[in-house]
C-alpha cells in the first residue's frame, strides 16, 4: 500500500529534474498524477520511466502548458480534476529563470517574467484547486523557495524576490486554509537536479565548493532526496505541519553557499518564456 | 504503516505524554523501542501499552543526565537489541510557572539537565548511530515553543539550547548520514493540555481556535506523524531543522493571557 493512494496530484514543472522526481516517487506510492511543462518533447524521455511503474501510465497525465499563461496553468488543475475526480495534492515546482545581471542592470521585465512563473502561477494554481480541496476535505500544497532568496545570492534579485513571495504567500495560504484542513509548506531543496546541474556546468568549480559546505556532502537525489520529504509532507505524517518552510538540502542552509558564480550564468539559455501580459 | 520495521529506537522521557506518544508511534511502524524514564511506573506503563498493541519495548529506568547513565541505556540497548538507529530526545523537565523575576536557578538547573541529558545520550549514541548507516536523532522542545506564553522562561532558554545543539550536532554527523533535528510540538492533546482546560475552558478553547487547523493535535497521529516525517525515509535529507508540530500555531495564535498557570 503506497502513502498515496487514492491521492491526485498536480505536479508543475513535472518532467525534469525536482518534478520529475517527485512525479515518479508519487506515482510510485499510489497517486494519480497530472504533470506539466512548455515543451511536449521534455515528456519523451519521462515516458519509459513512467511505463517502469505498474499503472503508472493510466494513472498519469502530461499537459503541455505555460505557467506564466493563467489560462493555460489553471486548466491544468481543472484537467486534473476532470480527468482523476479532484485534486488533492498541488505542487508548484515550476519556475522561469533569467540570466544573471547585477542588480542595477536588471530589466523591469526580467522580475515580470520571474514572478509571473514563479509567484503569480503558484497563486493561480492555488485559488484553482481550493474548491477541490475543500470538495474532498482537505489537501496538501508545496510551493517553492531557495537558499537563494535566504541569502540574497548576486545577481539573482529577481528570482531571490519571486522565492521570498512564495514564501509569504505559502505562510499567508497556511493561515487562510488550515480549517478546510488544507496544509501550506514551502521547499527549499538542494537537488542534483537539470538546473543544477546547467549552472555548474556554466561555473566550473562551484559543485565542489558547494557540497563541500553541505554537512551531508552531497546534492540531494531528486527522487529519494528531494521528493521523500514533499512525500511526507504530503502524505499522512504531514497532518499536522503547516506554514513552514523546509530546507531539504541535507544541511546546506547551515552553511552559507559560496557567493562565486559568474555574471550572465544563463541556466535557461535560449529557451526563456515568452510570455506577455494577457497571453 | 510499517516504516520502521528492523529498525530500533531509543525514546528518553518515555513515560511523559510526548515520550510516550513518540515510543507508542515507533512501536507501531515497527521499530522496537527502548523506554527510558526516570519514573519506573510511567516508563512501564508505556512498554505495557506497547506490547498489547503487538509491539516490542523493554524498559530502562534512568535519569540520563546523571554521569554514565546514557552510557549504561546505550548498553542496555545493545544488549535487548544490537544496534540503535533512532534516537528520541522528549525529557520535559517540570518547573513551575512564575514569572521570570520569581524564577530561581533550581528552575533553570532543571531544565538545563535535560539538555545535558540530551547531549549525553548524543555523544554516547554516535558510535551505534553511525553504524546504523541512516541513523536519526530528533530532539524535543516544550509544548511552549511555538508561541509566546507567559511565566516559562525556563523552558523557553531550554529549547534555545537544544535547538542549537541540534543544529550543530547535524553539521557534524552529516557526513555520517544522521540526521538530527527539533521537533517543536503545540498544542497536543496531553494530560497537561486537560489540566489547563479544566481550569480555564474558555481561554483555552480560544487558543485551540487560534491555531491556522483549528484543531487539537492528536499525540500519535498529529505529534507521531510529524515525528514519522523525521524519522523515516521521508527526512532523510532533512537535518538541523526546527520541525513544529502544531497544526501552524508558530504563525499566529493568541498570546497566553496573564492569569492561567497550572
Amino acid at each position: 500500500m503506497g502513502r498515496l493512494e487514492g491521492k491526485i496530484a498536480v505536479i508543475t514543472g513535472g518532467t525534469q529534474g525536482i518534478g520529475r522526481g517527485t512525479v515518479l516517487r508519487f506515482l510510485k506510492e499510489g497517486a494519480k498524477v497530472v504533470y506539466c511543462s512548455r515543451n511536449p518533447k521534455n515528456n519523451e524521455e519521462m515516458l519509459p520511466m513512467i511505463d517502469a511503474i505498474p499503472g503508472g501510465r493510466q494513472k498519469s497525465l502530461f499537459i503541455a502548458a505555460d505557467v506564466g499563461n493563467k489560462a493555460q496553468i489553471q486548466d491544468v488543475v481543472h484537467e486534473a480534476a476532470r480527468r482523476f475526480g479532484g485534486v488533492d495534492i498541488l505542487v508548484n515546482n515550476a519556475q522561469g529563470i533569467a540570466a544573471l545581471k547585477p542588480l542595477e542592470a536588471k530589466p523591469d521585465e526580467d522580475y515580470e517574467m520571474t514572478l509571473r512563473t514563479g509567484f503569480y502561477y503558484s497563486k493561480w494554481t492555488m485559488e484553482t484547486a481550493l474548491p477541490y480541496m475543500k470538495a474532498r476535505s482537505g489537501g496538501r500544497i508545496l510551493n517553492f523557495s531557495s537558499h537563494w532568496a535566504l541569502n540574497g545570492m548576486l545577481y539573482s534579485s529577481d528570482y531571490n524576490v519571486t522565492k521570498a513571495a512564495n514564501e509569504a504567500l505559502t505562510r499567508s495560504a497556511a493561515n487562510e486554509w488550515g480549517k478546510h484542513n488544507i496544509t501550506v509548506n514551502c521547499i527549499t531543496p538542494a537537488g542534483d537536479s537539470f538546473a543544477y546541474r546547467m549552472y555548474c556546468s556554466m561555473n566550473p568549480g562551484v559543485d565542489a565548493a558547494i557540497c563541500a559546505a553541505i554537512p551531508m556532502g552531497r546534492m540531494g537525489d531528486c527522487e529519494i532526496d528531494i521528493a521523500g520529504a514533499m512525500l511526507g509532507l504530503v502524505s499522512d505524517n504531514g497532518r499536522f505541519i503547516t506554514g513552514q518552510t523546509f530546507m531539504v538540502d541535507g544541511g546546506a542552509w547551515i552553511a552559507k553557499p559560496p557567493n562565486e558564480h559568474a555574471v550572465d550564468t544563463d541556466i535557461h539559455a535560449g529557451r526563456h518564456q515568452e510570455t506577455k501580459a494577457g497571453a | 504503516m510499517n516504516q520502521l520495521i528492523g529498525k530500533v529506537a531509543v525514546v528518553t522521557g518515555g513515560g511523559q505524554a510526548l515520550g510516550e506518544a513518540a515510543a507508542r508511534r515507533l512501536a507501531r511502524e515497527g521499530a522496537k523501542v527502548v523506554v527510558v524514564d526516570t519514573d519506573s511506573a510511567a516508563g512501564a506503563a508505556t512498554v505495557k501499552a506497547i506490547r498489547e498493541a503487538g509491539g516490542t519495548a523493554i524498559l530502562v529506568t534512568a535519569d540520563v543526565a546523571a554521569p554514565n547513565e546514557a552510557v549504561r541505556v546505550v548498553a542496555e540497548t545493545l544488549k535487548a537489541f544490537g544496534q540503535l538507529d533512532v534516537l528520541v530526545n522528549a525529557v520535559q523537565p517540570a518547573t513551575a510557572w512564575k514569572s521570570f523575576a520569581e524564577k530561581d536557578d533550581a528552575d533553570f538547573d532543571a531544565v538545563c539537565a535535560s539538555v545535558l541529558g540530551a547531549q549525553r545520550m548524543m555523544k554516547a549514541a554516535y558510535p551505534q548511530l553511525r553504524e546504523s548507516g541512516a541513523a536519526r536523532v530528533v530532539n524535543v522542545a516544550s509544548a511552549y515553543g511555538a508561541t509566546s506564553y507567559l511565566d516559562v522562561t525556563d523552558h523557553v532558554a531550554r529549547d534555545g539550547a537544544l535547538q542549537g545543539l541540534s543544529r550543530a550536532v547535524a553539521v557534524e554527523w552529516g557526513r555520517d548520514n544522521i540526521t538530527v533535528n527539533f521537533l517543536v510540538p503545540g498544542l497536543i492533546d496531553t494530560p497537561e493540555f486537560r489540566r489547563w482546560h479544566a481550569a480555564h475552558p474558555q481561554r483555552t478553547d480560544k487558543l485551540v481556535k487560534g491555531v491556522a487547523m483549528q484543531r487539537l493535535g492528536d499525540p500519535l497521529e498529529d505529534f507521531g506523524g510529524a515525528l514519522m516525517f523525521l524519522v523515516s525515509d521521508e527526512g532523510c535529507f532533512v537535518t538541523g531543522h526546527p520541525v513544529y508540530a502544531d497544526g501552524g500555531q508558530h504563525l499566529s495564535a493568541p498570546a497566553f493571557e496573564p492569569g492561567m498557570r497550572g
